[in-house]
């Protein structure tokens, strides 16, 4: 771990606007989004070698920021 | 040496500078709705003096195709119609910004700054030639500014003129010589003053179905469609527009088509003592009612709320916050009566609170304060303020389900007393906390009980007993603790790339944040950043906290009352929280936060991540 923390994990799930949309970060890289006005729900599954990887979760992060912002851009 | 001029397309604040009482306040609402209707979003806000006449009032808007709504901080062109603030309006100006001023009586060099452009246009000489009458002077000196502002900025003038056509359709005689008016102004600046202000508005599509109004009035509409039924209250600033807005919409929604009677009460009572009380007798009896106020009303209700609290007994309060402690600064925003609100009245207490965004979570609030009062039985706080109140800004539209049904809580019938259902009115039975009330005349036999403010066993009978008192205590600080699941949970905001930091912030200080949290990133400070909606706190908050190296909490008010209330109730250990606070009375600036943000983040001797070498 280089110092930097990654955003919260632990069984909650994380409301990201006011139309539900909402993301659920695990441990390992786990992640899963749910996107109710698409009725989309993307599951990231692949494991990374820590609970909480800098190296390995900044670009999954990055992946699910740009996936939730482009679907808010997209909802109606 | 050339002074630097400041460009921007679509993005920049204008401040008007006005004496109130001179009817600016009509040009300035045309101004800004001037740029709605040219598809590019503006948050305006109004800053006014709490007398009637003659003390400065100010009208700031921001314009941002962007869509930042927060205020901004900073001034990029200063209207200055008023002398007595005239230092003070200039020093506002960001170097290479624009003052435009009233030149009629010149002034001399001293009087300006070297680093802004000047320029200045003799509106009360235009005006005093056009018209002899002293009001018309004054009122359309006001539009002749509008127009030469339209020519400089490329405000389209057919639209301000659709405007004016609006606002005076039926009053054909205001119309023409208001549009007379402005075509002056037009062609003054046409021909004085060509590219003198280097800010432009340019027709875009970034208003979208997006709705422009007041807070005030998308609360008193969450009442209406919350269903509330009584409204008692006692004006004070800037809450009235509530219980007046109520009463329009009332008059046109719940009056019963056939009879012509009216399905609501309405009482202005004498005094807020009075109003809380009625609240609460009304929901003592099973209608949903509520009360607007701010602060020193919270303060002269506080008895009752505790009544309410410990007889258990439905009420809405909404606060549209101002600035205190005691009269303090009515017609100034603040986040200040947070303590006030959660703790209200003597004794243990603890209410829920909610903290609405903008227009459209105080109409969704509002209903939704309307349901918890009745499901927890207890006073529910909307916890609004002066700037989402009386301020106009656009939200996503108001929308109802009209399949939803209200939520009236734990109601035993008649029914169910005759079924043999177990009936004690302070009794927990199913293990949340709440027990189930009866209303007056349920039952000819069963289901009454003595409502007391005095302590009382289960069954609802007066006891000093330690072990029945500490047993309703205890039962209401659990029913507490229930009502956090059912408030509205925390909004989480994540950055773009992993973050050290995070931010927790409500209410107003929304918009602002918002494009706080932009301009951050763009420094290479990254920020998640959680809204919290509602008291008591989601269990979400604390994972927050402890996911970050530190977390600022950001509120409007000099003692950090979230901060404390956190500390407090959500047991997060202080050391992990660090405030920025904001509370002159102004609403909170997004350059604000952005330079609170950066300097602490620096003094933390965090260097910023690059995004080339994050990528």
């Amino acid at each position: 771990m280089s110092g930097l923390r990654l955003l919260v994990l632990g069984y909650r799930t994380w409301l990201i606007d006011k139309a539900g949309r909402c993301a659920l970060p695990g441990a390992y890289g786990q992640a899963v989004m749910v996107d109710p006005s698409s009725k989309l729900v993307v599951v990231h599954a692949a494991a990374h070698a820590e609970p909480r990887d800098s190296a390995s979760g900044g670009p999954q992060f990055r992946f699910l920021h740009s996936t939730l912002r482009t679907l808010a851009a997209l909802s109606p | 040496m050339s002074v630097k001029r400041i460009e921007a397309v679509n993005d920049f604040v204008i401040k008007f500078a006005n004496v109130n009482g001179s009817g600016s306040a009509s040009a300035n609402e045309l101004f800004a709705r001037a740029f709605l209707r040219m598809g590019i979003p503006v948050s305006p806000r109004n800053i006014f003096p709490s007398n009637i006449q003659g003390l400065p009032t100010w009208y700031e808007v921001r314009v941002s195709e962007n869509g930042w709504l927060g205020r901004r901080g900073g001034c990029d062109l200063m209207v200055a119609m008023n002398p007595q603030t005239w230092a003070q309006d200039l020093k506002e100006i960001d170097p290479g910004g624009y003052l435009f001023y009233d030149n009629t009586k010149p002034l001399p060099k001293s009087r300006f700054r070297e680093d802004i452009h000047v320029v200045g246009m003799p509106l009360t000489e235009i005006s005093n030639s056009a018209y002899t009458l002293p009001r018309e002077r004054q009122l359309f000196k006001n539009i002749i500014g509008l127009g030469a502002l339209a020519a400089l900025i490329g405000l389209e003038p057919e639209v301000i003129a659709e405007l004016i056509g609006e606002q005076y359709k039926g009053k054909e005689k205001l119309l023409k010589p208001n549009l007379n008016a402005l075509q002056l102004g037009l062609n003054y600046a046409r021909e004085h003053l060509k590219d003198a202000i280097g800010l432009k508005a340019k027709r875009a599509y970034a208003v979208g179905e997006q709705i422009f109004m007041e807070g005030n009035a998308a609360t008193a509409l969450g009442c209406v469609y919350g269903g509330a039924t009584v409204c008692a209250w006692y004006p004070i600033t800037p809450s009235s527009s509530v219980a007046e807005a109520f009463t329009n919409y009332c008059s046109k929604l719940r009056v019963d088509k056939d009879t012509g009677k009216n399905k609501f009460a309405i009482i202005q009572a004498e005094d807020e003592l009075a109003s809380i009380g009625i609240v609460t007798g009304a929901g003592w009896n099973g209608a949903r009612a509520f009360t607007a106020t701010s602060g020193p009303g919270i303060s002269l209700m506080s008895e009752f709320i505790g009544l309410a609290y410990f007889a258990e007994i439905p009420a809405t309060i909404i606060d549209v916050q101002r600035g205190g402690p005691s009269t303090g600064m009515p017609t100034r925003t603040q986040q200040s009566d947070l303590l006030a609100c959660a703790y209200a009245s003597h004794g243990d207490t603890k209410h829920v609170l909610l903290f609405p965004e903008d227009p459209h979570e105080c109409f969704t609030m509002a209903a939704d304060c309307l349901d918890l009062a009745e499901r927890l039985q207890t006073p529910v706080f909307l916890m609004t303020d002066l700037d989402i109140g009386m301020n106009h800004r656009l939200c996503k539209p108001l929308k109802w389900d009209d399949a939803r049904r209200y939520d009236r809580g734990k109601v035993m019938t008649a029914e169910m007393l005759d079924a043999g259902r177990e009936f004690a009115r302070y009794k927990d039975l199913d293990g949340d906390g709440i027990p189930f009330r009866t209303y007056p005349g349920t039952h000819e036999s069963k289901g009454a009980y003595f409502t007391r403010g005095t302590s009382k066993n289960p069954s609802a009978i007066y006891s000093e007993a330690g072990p029945d008192y500490q047993y309703n205590m205890q039962r209401l600080l659990k029913k507490h603790d229930f009502a956090k699941t059912l408030v509205p949970k925390p909004l989480l905001t994540p950055s773009r790339e992993p973050a050290r930091f995070g931010a927790i912030y409500y209410g107003s200080t929304s918009p602002s944040m918002n494009e706080a949290l932009e301009s951050l990133a763009q420094q290479g400070i990254f920020v998640n950043a959680l809204r919290v909606r509602a008291f008591p706190f989601a269990d979400e908050i604390q994972d927050f906290v402890h996911s970050h190296s530190k977390v600022f909490v950001i509120e409007q008010n000099r003692d950090a009352q979230m901060k404390t209330l956190l500390v407090n109730e959500a047991h997060i250990n202080p050391a992990s929280l660090v405030s920025i606070l904001h509370y002159d009375g102004a609403p909170i600036t997004a350059r604000f936060i952005t330079k609170e943000i950066s300097e602490i983040a620096a003094a933390l001797n965090v260097r910023p991540i690059k995004r080339d070498k994050a990528a």
